[in-house]
């Protein structure tokens, strides 16, 4: 247990304490440390919504709602994992619960794109990987794969996370976190593969 | 090389899915040492798999190299500030903690699939108890008001008492008692049912073959009228009935019926008749006139438009010894009608049972002073008139070709209007005025209707009508006019 007393005598380096230590000091009421848990942690929230979703319109939207959550729930916080994931984890069921309330999932298709025959279309698949055309066709990409094929390659490429943590998160085994992001990389490289091949 | 199943398996046998995983681990620096060696020596001998691996490695630059989202600096005082509201105003309206939400979702539902399961195993007594609570309902409504056998009325009318109705409104109840039916209805009076005694002096005695012949009726508009007449019969017989418990119930739409009946009597004449029937109005002395269009708007109907009789509910005004009021009864008016004639004993007792009526009526009225919404009382020592607040009656609207209308705004005027009765008592409104009217000292009729009547001083009888009576006055009773006869009287 974090010596409070300590911790209040040094109010100013608050930002440098670790994750448990802040929230070993908002469990003791002092609420003021969540603001540093929020800006520690808000824009990997973002990114994550904004990767599951590729709308920056419904990220604030969404990113405050988990954050709600955390502030409720965190006085129950029982360090038995690491808060990060604990964090990811809301967020993901988040995004699930809004995905779910949306019910429509009209996603651009890329398949229907590839179909093009404008010249326009065939100019954009021939430029270069580091284009923005490119990466906003990956973006689009991304959206084609069902919720959970979209979450690992998120969770794998984009934030580094261990095959542990994403079963965490995910609330499954790693061999299923494994499985399910082989399945994944392989259902994009088919949709990518004019982009690649190219 | 270790499968999924703990099998080991060569590089040479490896199957395309088991590639897909293996590339993907090997990408991830997943693979064990001896795996990937040999996963590399496999690479190293299958261009193709080698070519897949950089394909791999080139689709993870490309989605790690994804652009992330611009950096929000309001988050926090968003965030702060909605927290700072969550606090404010707590988002459950329930009376126990969120968490418990399930729980009592489940038990609702729960509850709900008990007692649904409890109505349907119970089905079978809550059917008998609607059912009987409906019989019920069924006897007090009709069985308290209108108990016993249900006789007509007006079994007996002639053409010439029904065509007397349609011009004055007037039906002949007893020439014993010299009692009459009398009916108006009008948007400024609202519905009017009255039992009055002496009624018929107050009006000519009309036939029909005078009418005819005074209104110069072709061949053709005579048998229109006969048929009109006919029906009209029909209908006055199926709309008064006096039950076994000296109890009377009158159809609500009969006091419009014989202002339809007019209407269609003069839809049936041509344009020269109708005007003459018009003057006849006037010099007859009916309340009523109708306005003369230059052509017939409609096409003349060949029957009057009957009273609505369908297997329903109808509307009655039922008038018991002690109580009026009105109320939806199913009369199986069919039924009735195929009851075989009535026979002279059955007569006298129902004449005997009307006067009864008219008279306990009148008798209970007379002094109370009572409150009810719909239904003023005026009664006198042998009569009283029922006056129906317009809102009270739903009617079926009868279609009138020609409006008919009241000659004058108090030309249709009834007992308790017409007469000084200051001992006449008001009952069932007590807020309604008195029925004194402004001019008490009621003048003779013929002054009073002339009065109201510009229309009947300008006629020029004698150049209109060729009746044999004195027409130069208004009309006047015949002193040899034919008197009611009662029908019932044998």
């Amino acid at each position: 247990m974090v010596n409070q007393a300590v911790l209040r005598a040094s109010d100013s380096s608050l930002d440098e304490k670790s994750d448990d230590v802040l929230i070993t000091l908002f469990q003791s009421g002092e609420e003021e440390v969540f603001r540093i848990l929020v800006e520690r942690y808000s824009q990997r929230v973002r990114n994550l919504i904004y990767s599951i979703f590729n709308e920056a319109s419904v990220v604030d939207d969404i990113a405050q709602e988990v954050f709600i959550r955390v502030y409720e729930a965190l006085p129950r916080f029982r360090f038995e994992s690491s808060f990060y994931t604990w964090l990811y984890r809301i967020t993901v069921n988040k995004s699930r619960d809004e995905l779910r309330k949306r019910k429509t999932r009209k996603f651009f298709s890329l398949h229907s794109m590839m179909d093009a025959s404008s010249d326009e279309f065939q100019s954009k698949i021939r430029v270069l990987p580091e284009d923005d055309s490119a990466k906003e066709l990956v973006n689009k990409g991304l959206q084609q794969l069902p919720e959970k094929f979209r979450v690992p390659i998120i969770l794998k490429d984009i934030d580094g996370l261990s095959y542990e943590e994403m079963a965490e998160i995910m609330q499954c085994e790693v061999g299923t976190v494994k499985s399910r992001l082989s399945r994944a990389r392989t259902m994009l490289r088919k949709i990518l593969a004019p982009l690649l091949e190219a | 090389m270790k499968r999924n199943d703990g099998r080991n398996v060569t590089m040479e046998s490896i199957s395309t899915k088991e590639l897909q995983r293996l590339l993907s681990l090997y990408l991830d620096g997943a693979l064990d040492t001896e795996t990937k060696a040999r996963f590399e020596e496999y690479l190293a001998n299958n261009p193709d798999a080698a070519s897949e691996l950089q394909m791999w490695k080139q689709q993870q630059r490309l989605v790690q190299s994804k652009p992330g989202i611009t950096p929000n600096e309001w988050f926090w005082p968003q965030l702060s500030a909605r927290l700072q509201q969550q606090k404010a105003n707590p988002d459950n309206s329930y009376p126990f903690p969120r968490k418990y939400v399930p729980l009592a979702a489940s038990l609702t539902v729960l509850i709900a699939a008990l007692v649904g399961v409890m109505l349907f195993q119970q089905r079978a007594l809550l059917t008998k108890y609607f059912s009987e609570k409906k019989e019920q309902v069924q006897q007090l409504y009709q069985g308290d008001i209108l108990q016993g056998k249900l006789m007509p009325l007006f079994t007996n009318l002639d053409k010439d008492q029904v065509l007397q109705f349609a011009l004055f409104g007037t039906l002949p109840v007893d020439a014993q008692a010299k009692t009459a039916l009398r009916v108006d209805e009008s948007k400024e009076n609202g519905t009017r049912i009255e039992f009055a005694k002496n009624e018929a002096e107050h009006h000519p005695h009309v036939t029909v073959a005078q009418f005819c012949k005074d209104i110069d009726a072709t061949p053709a508009q005579l048998r229109s009228v006969d048929s009109i007449l006919s029906t009209a019969k029909d209908q006055i017989q199926q709309s008064v009935f006096l039950g076994e418990n000296k109890s009377l119930a009158v159809h609500a739409d009969l006091a419009t019926f014989n202002r339809t009946m007019m209407s269609n009597i003069a839809a049936s004449l041509e344009l020269p008749q109708r005007k003459k029937f018009k003057k006849y109005l006037a010099v007859s002395g009916s309340p009523y006139t109708f306005v003369i269009a230059p052509a017939p708007q409609a096409p003349a109907p060949a029957q009057t438009p009957r009273i609505p009789r369908p297997s329903r509910m109808e509307q009655f005004v039922v008038i018991t010894p002690d109580s009026c009021s009105i109320a939806r009864v199913n009369i199986d008016i069919q039924q009735i009608l195929r009851n075989e004639a009535m026979t002279t004993a059955e007569i006298r007792v129902m004449n005997e049972r009307t006067r009864s009526l008219i008279r306990d009526f009148a008798e209970h009225t007379r002094g109370q002073r009572r409150s009810n919404s719909s239904l003023r009382v005026f009664s006198g020592s042998d009569y009283f008139s029922i006056k129906v607040e317009d809102n009270a009656l739903e009617r079926q609207p009868n279609a009138m070709p020609f409006e008919v209308i009241a000659r004058a705004p108090k030309a249709v005027q009834f007992q308790y209007e017409m007469h000084r009765m200051p001992g006449v008592p008001k009952i069932f409104d007590e807020d309604a005025a008195p029925p004194d009217q402004p001019d008490q000292s009621i003048p003779p009729q013929s002054e009073s209707w002339e009065e109201h009547s510009t229309q009947s001083r300008k006629i020029d009888l004698d150049s209109v009508i060729s009746a044999p009576r004195d027409r130069k006055a208004r009309p006047q009773v015949n002193p040899n006019r034919k008197k009611y006869e009662n029908p019932f009287e044998l």
